[in-house]
């Protein structure tokens, strides 16, 4: 056939090959070099360690929803049914940033009873400000709006449950 | 709520908005799959859950996900046979070479791009779970895609088809496309088993799956074909077997480790290409597929799309970056391969436009990588902003390099092959043009005779070109793809042709009666448009309206409302002899026109009379003749002004006189003016009044353009 005399057959392997070999020097470099911020997506129950302003803080579960080193999330009482808790996957009120293995979030959420306190104390959202490290662990501190000092605390993974597993396989 | 039920609730609101948002598109002249696109966004965290977040948590709750997720399963599965159906090998029949080569170079230089651009992103964007190799392969495929459908359809309502970039892009994109979901199937394999030289076997089975489909799958589907031809129509237990072979297939793809829609695709692409097999299949399948499972479709994609994500100033601008890098590519890449391949700078400039739509393609693809966890939501929103961003400049960018005014009048001969739409429009230098748009060319050969006899085509260099635009009914149907266009308009093509060779005089017509067949989804537009180059006249058949019993309304109504030259309205009733006409005049520009062109008709025939009936009120002084015509008149040659009588009555009802004297004529020529009762109202409607009560064919006149005179040419050469 005509279409395939020498000139564009060898065009056509030389071009191949050079995107070839180009793929091939940038994908060595990339997993050489680059690395991607390590993930971090998933749900956390946060056990806050107590302070003067609020002897038994209740403990939190953290979700954090990851895109590389832009992270959103979003924080519940621990105790949250799973309907909120689907209703906050929709709108996550939390944003932050991955830097140099330090997370840092903030945003607004539903946590300020303190079990100390009176129980009708009002739930009113409250401005949190949180920063860890992420390696070994999760461990750092969360500050929230309406009280003072900030909490130090540690966060452990939950893995999913099967019962929830099978809700959603089906 | 039983979640079916929820399910079938969101489908109807799907369904609705999709369409909603599809006719807003449409009116700005994008293609319908951006409004269905849109919508689902729309439905989405990113207008939906922002706005009322916990209604739309309600309606869409997340437990009803995994059923929207099943449902657009099979209507992608579906989709992906419709294209690879869609996929004929005429395509590829013109202009191999070139095409190879700007489909190699459009998807080299854009899946190179898209790998420096990952490293780049991989930091960013990407976490730790995601080797860098899977990564870069998939960015690279996502930049590499062109939306062959949506580009098929692009073409279509634009009438390139036939047209050597037309062609030149339908091959480049369907090269392209197959090319792309190879890459995509490679970055599939990789991300599954997370290196490339484990994704080896997937690959070995994946070819080994398209020779045996190429090869025995097509020789059985061959027989399918003849089983057709023989029985001519497709049964259901045959239809039922080719959907158990589409899912069949899919499964079988999903198995060896790419996707379903692979299976899908590759099943249709082999499927013979019988053209009444292909069409009856494909009928029968799109309508509830494009119109029920796809948009379903959207609006999962739409689900996972959050626009909120992009909060930062930085991550717009890396946004902005993909979209520069993912034009720049296959613009680039693209312009310079058909530059090199020495297409002019226009044409190459176009068909990097057109190259550069990605549109639903592109969707599907994504969708897969984020459901495999390559790309992360910010990097898929990223991405569904580029592919929505370069769809939507299409349009616009192919008017702005490739007008349609370039698109001159067709030189349509059967056997001569029109290809190059910037040919300059006829050879032979052209006095008068008249624009025929015939609707149903078998019944309309009155009007087809009435346009030569007033072109006069033995006394100057006139043209006529009957013109029949084919409406497209459905905006992503089959009938669109630029084959079964080219079918249709074909079919109309023919019926032309067997209208003219049924004139007098037929052979020495030939180079003077020209066709035009079009297809468009808004004819008194593309009439206007058309008639805008150069035409002179336009004569129009009479429609019977549907809605109305004004014979000046409906499609004649937007015509003359529309086109920006002189028309002329016909109302024919039967008699086919033109030897005596009749002219009712009032003092207006119509009715000259009506005099122009009785004097045409009259001097294309030398057997020809006309009568001037000039009605006068009983108190009216002046009954002169406007005094242009009389001088113009003076101009005819004698054996003209011969055979012309001007009668003055008096009465008070003008249009009684004239339908009186229309008892014995062959023709009437009316300008739309008061007198007889044809004028136009306020809202652009004409009344008339004069059309229902003559008694003769009745050709009425309506003047646009003061400036230009029917006569001086014909005149010059009497």
């Amino acid at each position: 056939m005509t279409h395939f005399n020498v000139k564009s057959l060898t065009f056509y392997s030389v071009a191949i090959a050079a995107v070839l070999i180009l793929f091939k020097t940038v994908t060595t470099y990339g997993e050489a070099n680059i690395k991607a911020p390590p993930t971090i997506d998933g749900k956390y129950r946060l056990v806050l360690s107590p302070n003067a302003d609020c002897p038994k803080p209740e403990p939190l579960l953290l979700t954090i929803q990851q895109s590389g080193i832009y992270v959103t999330g979003f924080l519940l009482p621990l105790k949250t049914n799973a309907k909120e808790v689907r209703s906050a996957e929709k709108n996550p009120a939390l944003t932050g940033r991955l830097q140099n293995q330090q997370l840092s979030l903030s945003g607004i959420a539903d946590v300020t009873r303190c079990n100390s306190y009176n129980a009708a104390t009002p739930s009113a959202s409250t401005l949190i400000k949180l920063s860890t490290q992420i390696q070994p662990a999760l461990q750092g501190q969360i500050m929230l709006s309406n009280i003072a000092t900030p909490f130090t605390f540690t966060a452990i993974k939950e893995t999913p449950s099967p019962e929830a597993k099978n809700i959603n396989s089906h | 709520m039983h979640t079916a039920v929820l399910v079938l609730f969101q489908v109807l609101i799907v369904i609705g908005l999709s369409r909603l948002v599809g006719l807003g598109c449409r009116w700005i002249k994008q293609p319908l799959v951006i409004g269905e696109i849109i919508a689902g966004i729309m439905l989405g965290p990113s207008l939906f859950g922002l706005i009322a977040p916990a209604t739309a948590a309600f309606v869409f709750p997340s437990q009803t996900i995994p059923y929207l997720e099943v449902l657009s399963q099979v209507g992608l599965i579906f989709f992906m046979f419709l294209i690879g159906l869609e996929l004929n090998p005429k395509y590829l029949s013109g202009q191999l070479e070139v095409a190879i080569l700007i489909s190699h170079v459009s998807i080299l230089v854009p899946f190179s791009l898209g790998t420096l651009l990952a490293l780049v992103l991989y930091p960013l964007v990407s976490n730790g779970s995601v080797p860098f190799t899977a990564f870069a392969l998939f960015l690279g495929a996502a930049m590499s895609i062109t939306a062959f459908p949506v580009l098929a359809r692009i073409i279509t309502e634009n009438n390139l088809q036939s047209t050597r970039l037309g062609t030149l892009a339908l091959t480049c994109a369907a090269v392209d496309d197959v090319t792309a979901w190879c890459v995509l199937a490679l970055a599939i394999a990789v991300a599954r088993t997370n290196s490339i030289s484990s994704a080896f076997p997937t690959v070995i089975a994946a070819l080994l799956y398209i020779i045996f489909m190429v090869t025995v799958g097509r020789w059985f589907l061959k027989r399918l074909a003849t089983y057709y031809q023989f029985k001519q129509r497709l049964s259901q237990i045959v239809l039922a077997w080719i959907y158990m072979g589409v899912v069949a297939s899919a499964l079988i793809t999903e198995l060896i480790g790419i996707h379903l829609i692979f299976g899908a695709f590759l099943l249709g692409a082999v499927m013979p290409k019988n053209e009444g097999l292909v069409e009856e299949i494909a009928q029968k399948t799109e309508d509830f597929v494009l119109i029920f499972l796809l948009p379903v479709f959207f609006a999962y994609s739409g689900l996972r799309t959050q626009i909120g994500l992009l909060n930062r100033p930085e991550l717009w601008l890396l946004c902005a970056l993909v979209v520069i890098v993912a034009i720049a590519g296959k613009y680039i890449g693209t312009y310079v391969a058909a530059r090199v391949s020495k297409i002019e700078h226009r044409e190459a400039s176009a068909l990097g436009w057109l190259m550069n739509t990605r549109g639903l393609t592109e969707l599907i693809v994504l969708n897969i990588g984020l459901s495999l966890g390559v790309i992360s939501p910010l990097l898929f929103t990223m991405l569904v902003i580029m592919a929505l961003v370069t769809t939507f400049m299409t349009s616009p960018l192919l008017e702005w390099t490739y007008p349609k005014r370039l698109i001159k009048l067709d030189m349509v001969d059967a056997e001569q092959d029109v290809s190059d739409e910037t040919q300059p429009a006829l050879e032979i230098p052209t006095t008068y043009r008249i624009l025929v748009p015939m609707a149903n060319p078998s019944t309309q050969k009155g009007l087809l005779q009435l346009a030569v006899a007033i072109a006069n085509i033995n006394r100057q260099n006139a043209v006529v070109h009957p013109f029949s635009l084919i409406e497209l009914q459905e905006d992503y149907a089959f009938e669109s793809t630029p084959v079964a266009a080219e079918r249709l308009i074909a079919e109309r093509r023919h019926q032309l042709e067997t209208l003219i060779s049924s004139l007098d005089d037929a052979p020495e017509l030939r180079t003077h009666v020209l066709p035009i067949v079009r297809v468009t989804n808004d004819v008194a537009r593309e009439t206007a448009a058309i008639a805008a180059i150069d035409t002179d006249l336009i004569v129009v058949g009479w429609h019977r309206p549907a809605f109305s019993k004004n014979r000046l309304g409906g499609r004649v109504g937007q015509i003359l409302s529309v086109a920006p030259v002189d028309v002329a309205v016909f109302v024919d009733r039967g008699g086919d002899r033109l030897e005596t006409l009749l002219v009712p005049y009032s003092v207006s520009t119509h009715d000259d026109l009506a005099l122009e062109l009785a004097l045409r008709l009259l001097m294309n025939r030398d057997t020809c009379r006309l009568t001037i009936l000039r009605v006068v009120q009983p108190t009216q002084i002046n009954s002169d003749l406007n005094y242009e015509l009389t001088n113009l008149m003076q101009q005819l040659p004698a054996h003209v002004r011969s055979r012309i009588d001007v009668h003055v009555i008096e009465a008070a009802e003008p249009i009684k006189a004239a339908v009186e004297a229309s008892t014995d004529v062959d023709l009437m020529i009316a300008g739309t003016s008061r007198a007889w009762g044809i004028e136009r109202q306020t809202l652009g409607h004409y009344t008339d009044e004069l059309a229902i009560q003559c008694r003769s064919s009745l050709l009425i006149t309506r003047r646009y353009s003061k400036v230009t005179s029917h006569l001086v040419s014909v005149i010059g050469n009497a």
